[in-house]
């Protein structure tokens, strides 16, 4: 009986694991011009980056998409303003900016991001989110990849000031979540920009 | 005066079925039946339907008869005058009907696939948070795909119109890329990693899905097998690599890299590997997005701040703008048939779906939504 209920148990793990499965396999085939990485089977890769995936996996589950038909008039009223309830008090609530187009990190941007850094030397237990965003000219999804250029580039600034690379993780919004709503050369230069959340 | 020489496309001309369809509609019988005002209201959305007054002026003729359990709906043929009959049972769901019924019309008409059932899927704010939606083309059946915590955005449906996917934001950086099976509603993820995973496109056949996925170090486009959730890692550059998508010939995938300092829009072999850049013409392209035939492209350029939607055949030769206006487009998208394109425009505190006519640059407004819709994708 106690076989039984093993098997079952197995049977059950093995079912409920199916649907979370996340792809492991590695690539059939590379091609130039940047020499190609493996995508590397999970099992074979480091402690460290194991632990992260699984904390990222912990989070991803399957479940079923909603089925909820929405009317114009419950849309305008979902139209609040999104935040994340927090305000942040400290350097990490300045902000760095960067030009049209670009990642580069600007002289102004390397005296916030030197602050910051002096602030997370100074409280080692603090992990910071970057998130790279940009102003409304351009396409959506190549917005994506720019703010994400900017979001790397201020950790690489902070990693070359001594910041523990783990402490720092990067994220983009490109252009759909702007400061200003505004459709003039001021607000654009302000949107355009990386800021810095306390990761809890 | 527009010059239509410059703002057409070799595609237009060579098709016969682009010409205008003059349709007289006899509804005076059944003025007050839902379904009947609703396949109307559909027929409307087509700018080269032509609606006359009298049967005289007309190529077709559509008329009505109510009966107990049905309503007939007659399309006349009138220079051949065959007639197509449509019976249609009353109560069922007129949205539906309408939408089936319009397309039909539309097909037995121009010969070519109808655009009414089109699907569209976009990201939209709900509460502060961006979930994922899909929509009819008259914007009056929206569902609300996920339920979320975080942020979801950029959902790309299949050209099956069975599977959805998009990415979803994890709270601590990073991005998983999530796949919604229309049909029994499963919503898992497919793949996770640090960064951002984007998805572009599906393929043709629905089997695979196209993304970029960034590190903070490569930027990489994969392919994902769905059925054997195998994944191939084709092409990776450290330029920035957005919008992958099929291309419907020679086996290769279309992309915009930042390789050349701008974002330029490239064409890249599966087979050969070979990369071949496609547009040269404005410094800011992106958003490519394939004619079913192959031959042509939409790209989105930058022109003084304003994003113009252009079509260009892969040679580069045959090129037009399609959006002549003031006014910005994103997220162009070819209708099945290649007469129309589906775009997104951004209004102050709203959001319109557009249809743009490629023979005759009209654009006809579908929806406007009180919310700024992101990330349109049409199948």
């Amino acid at each position: 009986m106690r076989k039984i209920l093993l098997s079952l148990c197995v049977v059950f793990l093995l079912t409920a694991c199916a649907k979370q499965k996340v792809v492991s396999q590695p690539p059939q085939a590379e091609v130039k011009p940047v020499p190609q990485e493996q995508v590397v089977p999970k099992d074979q890769k480091g402690a460290d980056q194991k632990d992260k995936e699984s904390q990222i996996q912990q989070k991803e589950e399957a479940k079923k998409a909603s089925v909820e038909e929405v009317t114009p008039t419950m849309i305008a009223k979902a139209q609040t303003t999104a935040t994340d309830g927090s305000k942040e008090v400290s350097v990490l609530a300045k902000k760095i900016h960067f030009d049209f187009d670009k990642y580069d990190i600007k002289k102004e941007a390397a005296d916030v991001l030197k602050e910051i850094a002096d602030y997370l030397k100074a409280n080692p237990d603090v992990r910071v989110l970057i998130e790279g965003h940009c102003d409304e000219r351009g396409t959506r999804e190549y917005n994506l990849q720019l703010g994400m250029r900017r979001a790397e580039s201020a950790k690489k600034y902070l990693v070359d000031l001594g910041i523990d690379e783990k402490r720092l993780e990067t994220i983009s919004y490109g252009k759909d979540k702007p400061l200003i709503d505004e459709h003039n050369e001021e607000a654009w230069a302000k949107n355009r920009r990386c800021e810095f959340k306390r990761i809890k | 005066m527009l010059n239509s020489i410059v703002y057409s496309l070799t595609i237009e001309i060579s098709n016969p079925n682009l010409r205008p369809f003059k349709l007289y509609v006899d509804d005076k019988k059944v003025k007050n039946i839902e379904l009947v005002n609703l396949l109307v209201r559909y027929l409307k959305f087509m700018p080269n339907m032509v609606f006359v007054d009298g049967i005289d002026e007309a190529d077709y003729g559509l008329s009505f008869e109510k009966k107990v359990e049905t309503v007939n709906i007659f399309l006349t043929f009138l220079k051949t005058q065959e007639v197509v009959t449509f019976e249609v049972k009353k109560n069922e769901d007129n949205i539906n009907t309408a939408i089936k019924l319009a397309d039909l019309i539309f097909e037995k008409i121009t010969q070519t696939n109808g655009i009414f059932s089109t699907n569209l899927v976009f990201s939209m704010n709900w509460n502060g948070v961006r979930q994922i939606f899909l929509s009819d083309i008259s914007g009056k059946k929206i569902r609300k795909l996920t339920d979320n915590l975080t942020d979801s955005v950029a959902p790309k449906i299949s050209p099956q119109r069975n599977l959805v996917v998009y990415t979803r934001y994890f709270k601590t950086g990073g991005t998983s890329l999530r796949l919604i099976d229309l049909k029994n509603l499963d919503d898992i993820p497919i793949y996770s990693s640090k960064g951002l995973n984007v998805a572009g496109s599906f393929s043709e056949d629905g089997t695979k899905i196209y993304f970029t996925s960034y590190d903070g170090k490569i930027s990489k486009i994969f392919i994902y097998d769905i059925n054997k959730k195998s994944l191939e890692s084709v092409y990776s550059s450290r330029s920035r690599l957005a919008s992958p998508v099929k291309t419907y010939k020679n086996n290769s995938i279309a992309f915009v890299s930042d390789e050349y300092g701008s974002p330029q829009i490239f064409l890249f072999s599966l087979e050969n590997k070979k990369i071949k850049r496609l547009t040269y013409k404005h410094n800011y392209s992106t958003s490519p997005s394939f004619a079913p035939t192959g031959t042509h492209f939409l790209y989105v350029a930058m022109v003084s701040g304003i994003n113009k939607i252009y079509a260009s055949s892969i040679d580069g030769a045959d090129f037009a703008l399609l959006t002549p206006i003031e006014k910005s487009f994103e997220d162009p998208h070819w209708s099945r048939n290649e007469r129309f394109i589906f775009a997104l425009s951004k209004e102050s505190n709203s959001s319109s779906v557009y249809l743009i006519d490629i023979s005759t640059l009209r654009y006809t407004k579908l929806f406007t939504l009180p919310a700024i819709m992101s990330y349109l994708y049409i199948e």
